[in-house]
């Protein structure tokens, strides 16, 4: 269900991407592995539609993400892929409920999605808190920078899963957290992308998660750029 | 929509620097806002000074410095015409009504107007309103004086006090006319106009100061002066003026009493001289008509000085026995002899003028500017007053200017908030950006925040505005003769504000702009 070929980026007349075939089935847990500077980020922002590659082809559910222009990329991003970072996910000025509900401003079909099983964004939220072990109402009003990191991890979760996105890309999700917690948030993590159908993409340099995913892949490997070690 | 949600909740978290450049924005408005208020209501204010005057007829000169001298009682009272061309211009047939006005002479920097009684038929300021009294009544009397409501509340002025006046505009220690001394008669409601701090007098009066008649006019044969008398009531005066705690006036008055004491030793030792000179002004026949009705109006004094205190209740009780008691209506030497004489002027300062039909109005200032026996100048009190206007245009626009800067520096203020907001918040754009917003939507992020920081602030700063202008009336209209009329935002203002509103989205566009760039640049990865 994604497909590159052949992908090739450059910024500022240095190559960072360069894959001649990669793809990734529907319903797949991928890890990928890559350390800082193996092009990871650009990648995620390749996948994204934030950035257009110099050549080659990303197909994403079928579609050609060339086609689309610039704006119908963000939307196509909106409706059909959750993102989930390393820290700092959420939006600080506002609560946990509006954290959570952010994608449907900016997707009509994921809240309508949302709203075909629920009965309001906010019983989903509480839903999708509930099953990430985040049980407490209360949690809906508060401020977010409230959260321990743990806490304000799942809250990026359950904003990625809303509206059952077809793809969720987790980049670095579980670095902030000791292991103890990643262990379960990793967990967490797969029990819901099984429940939804929901193919997960996770990039991290921590090679050790590996044994955890079904599928996994170095990205210094696919990647025919000569790798350099930056620090 | 959403957009500006989140536009406003960013605002609300950032509450301390939003409010701060808020308010400094607000507070611009409210200066900007103010400035052109306190233009349009000194200009209004200006403007009222005269209404349903014609003409305002002087000696040949500068048009602004008639009007300066005759309506708002500014600078030169020395340029004069005749009395007798009054008589003649008010006999125009295209005059319907035409009043003497003349000054010189002042109460504690407090101009004295002498005039006759059709003054207060006629003259009239803002919509024409005539001056109305406030206390008191206007008395057809030689040595009443009528008294500006601000005068009466800064001197401290009752009704049957008495008024001493001096020549020249009081900066100068000037001649005190102590000889001649006043009664108030009645005291205007407030016109805010130079009325306010005006006292007026009979023509016949201001003559009978001016004209030198101690060493000329003396006692009349058979009349009795009593300079010791005089004195010891003198002395009264004071006692009953230290009674109204006013010292300055007080003392002012031994001074009075002392003058009055030299004066009245020098008539009588020229008294053979008075004698002459007296002859040669009247005929003894004419000097007998004179005498009675000089005894009768003595009569009549008396009379109302009972009646005063019979019907007069609403004032004080002691005061009026005071009044009775020493005789306060009783006339000076001076003031008998004016009364028999009662000399108009040779000389005024200025003609207000009413005409019969308004299509007249040029026709009579050609008339009077062309007028044979006397270089005069006639002017239009709303042309002339718009004239003057001008020249404070200059001063306006440098306002005008100032407050556009300070404006300028509010919307500065927000513009700095918003930059350094920046970089701290390209994390939140890659966030916005991973759940599908485009760049256009950061940038409107932006431009919204600045939106509502000037929208508010605004809002703010109007209703700081009316809120002062509400605080403030009362006491510029008491302190400063000023009244503040609170009228809505003009159209004029609206426009203002909406440039205001529209520069402030227009500045906003180098921080967008900036942050537009950013998140192309940073996509969803997150930089800091």
């Amino acid at each position: 269900m994604i497909d590159l070929t052949d992908l090739r980026f450059a910024w500022q007349k240095e190559d960072i991407i360069n894959i001649k075939t990669l793809n990734i089935q529907k319903g797949q847990h991928l890890f990928i592995e890559g350390p800082s500077g193996s092009g990871k980020s650009t990648l995620l922002n390749l996948l994204g539609g934030v950035l257009t590659p110099q050549s080659g082809n990303i197909s994403i559910l079928g579609q050609s993400l060339n086609q689309l222009s610039s704006s119908q990329k963000d939307t196509f991003r909106a409706d059909h892929i959750g993102f989930i970072f390393q820290q700092f996910n959420l939006i600080p000025y506002l609560n946990v409920l509006d954290n959570i509900i952010l994608p449907c401003a900016f997707s009509a079909p994921r809240k309508a999605r949302v709203l075909q099983r629920a009965a309001s964004l906010k019983a989903e939220a509480l839903r999708l808190l509930t099953a990430l072990g985040l049980n407490q109402t209360e949690l809906l009003q508060r401020n977010v920078n409230e959260l321990s990191v743990g806490q304000q991890q799942r809250v990026a979760v359950a904003r990625a899963m809303l509206g059952s996105p077809e793809i969720i890309i987790a980049d670095e999700p579980t670095s902030a957290l000791d292991s103890e917690h990643r262990q379960a948030f990793i967990k967490i993590l797969f029990d819901e992308c099984q429940k939804e159908n929901i193919t997960l993409i996770f990039v991290s340099h921590d090679s050790s998660l590996k044994q955890l995913f079904s599928h996994s892949l170095d990205l210094r490997k696919i990647n025919q750029i000569k790798y350099k070690e930056v620090l | 929509m959403a957009i500006l949600l989140l536009a406003f909740k960013s605002l609300l978290n950032r509450k301390l620097t939003v409010f701060i450049t808020l308010f400094s924005i607000a507070i611009s408005v409210t200066l900007l806002l103010g400035v052109q208020t306190l233009k349009t209501e000194t200009n209004n204010s200006f403007m009222k000074s005269i209404s349903g005057t014609d003409l305002i007829i002087g000696s040949r000169g500068a048009s602004s410095q008639l009007l300066l001298s005759s309506v708002f009682h500014i600078g030169n009272t020395s340029n004069t015409i005749q009395y007798k061309t009054y008589q003649e211009l008010a006999k125009s047939p295209a005059v319907k009504w035409a009043v003497p006005i003349s000054m010189g002479d002042s109460h504690h920097g407090y101009t004295v107007l002498a005039t006759d009684l059709n003054f207060f038929t006629h003259f009239s300021y803002a919509n024409k309103q005539h001056l109305k009294v406030q206390s008191g009544k206007i008395d057809d009397d030689m040595f009443a004086v009528v008294i500006g409501a601000e005068v009466a509340k800064k001197l401290h002025y009752h009704i049957g006090d008495k008024v001493i006046v001096t020549h020249g505009d009081g900066k100068i220690e000037g001649h005190h006319h102590d000889n001649i001394p006043f009664y108030v008669s009645a005291i205007l409601a407030p016109s805010f106009t130079a009325i306010d701090q005006t006292l007026i007098i009979s023509l016949e009066a201001m003559e009978a100061m001016h004209a030198d008649h101690h060493g000329h006019i003396g006692a009349l044969p058979g009349e009795k002066t009593l300079p010791v008398n005089n004195k010891k009531h003198m002395h009264k005066i004071a006692s009953k003026d230290a009674d109204h705690e006013y010292e300055a006036h007080s003392s002012h008055e031994h001074h009075a009493q002392h003058d009055d004491h030299e004066h009245d030793h020098e008539a009588h030792s020229n008294h053979e001289h008075h004698e002459h000179d007296h002859e040669a002004h009247s005929s003894h026949e004419h000097h007998e008509h004179d005498h009675e009705a000089h005894s009768n109006h003595e009569h009549h004094e008396h009379d109302h000085d009972h009646e005063a205190h019979s019907n007069h209740e609403h004032h004080e009780h002691d005061h009026d026995h005071e009044a009775h008691s020493s005789h306060e209506h009783h006339d000076t030497q001076e003031q008998r002899i004016a009364r028999l004489l009662k000399l108009k002027p040779d000389n005024i300062n200025a003609i207000f003028v009413g005409l019969n039909s308004p299509q007249a109005i040029l026709g009579m200032q050609n008339y009077v500017n062309n007028f044979q026996a006397e270089p005069l100048t006639a002017i239009i009190p709303a042309v002339a007053l718009q004239e003057l206007w001008q020249f404070f245009n200059i001063a306006e626009v440098a306002l005008d200017i100032v407050t556009v800067f300070v404006v300028l520096v509010g919307l500065l203020g927000m513009l700095s908030i918003i930059l350094m907001s920046l970089n701290e918040r390209r994390r939140e754009m890659a966030i916005l950006r991973s759940v599908g917003a485009r760049p256009m939507h950061i940038f409107a992020l932006i431009i919204g925040e600045a939106g509502f920081i000037c929208f508010i602030g605004i809002l703010l700063g109007t209703l700081l505005l009316y809120l002062l202008q509400y605080v403030l009336q009362a006491p510029l209209a008491s302190y400063y003769g000023f009244y503040l009329e609170i009228n809505m935002l003009t159209l004029n203002d609206l426009f203002i504000l909406l440039i205001i509103q529209i520069s402030a989205l227009l500045i906003a566009l180098i921080p967008a702009s900036l942050i537009y760039k950013y998140s192309l640049s940073d996509g969803m990865s997150i930089k800091f």
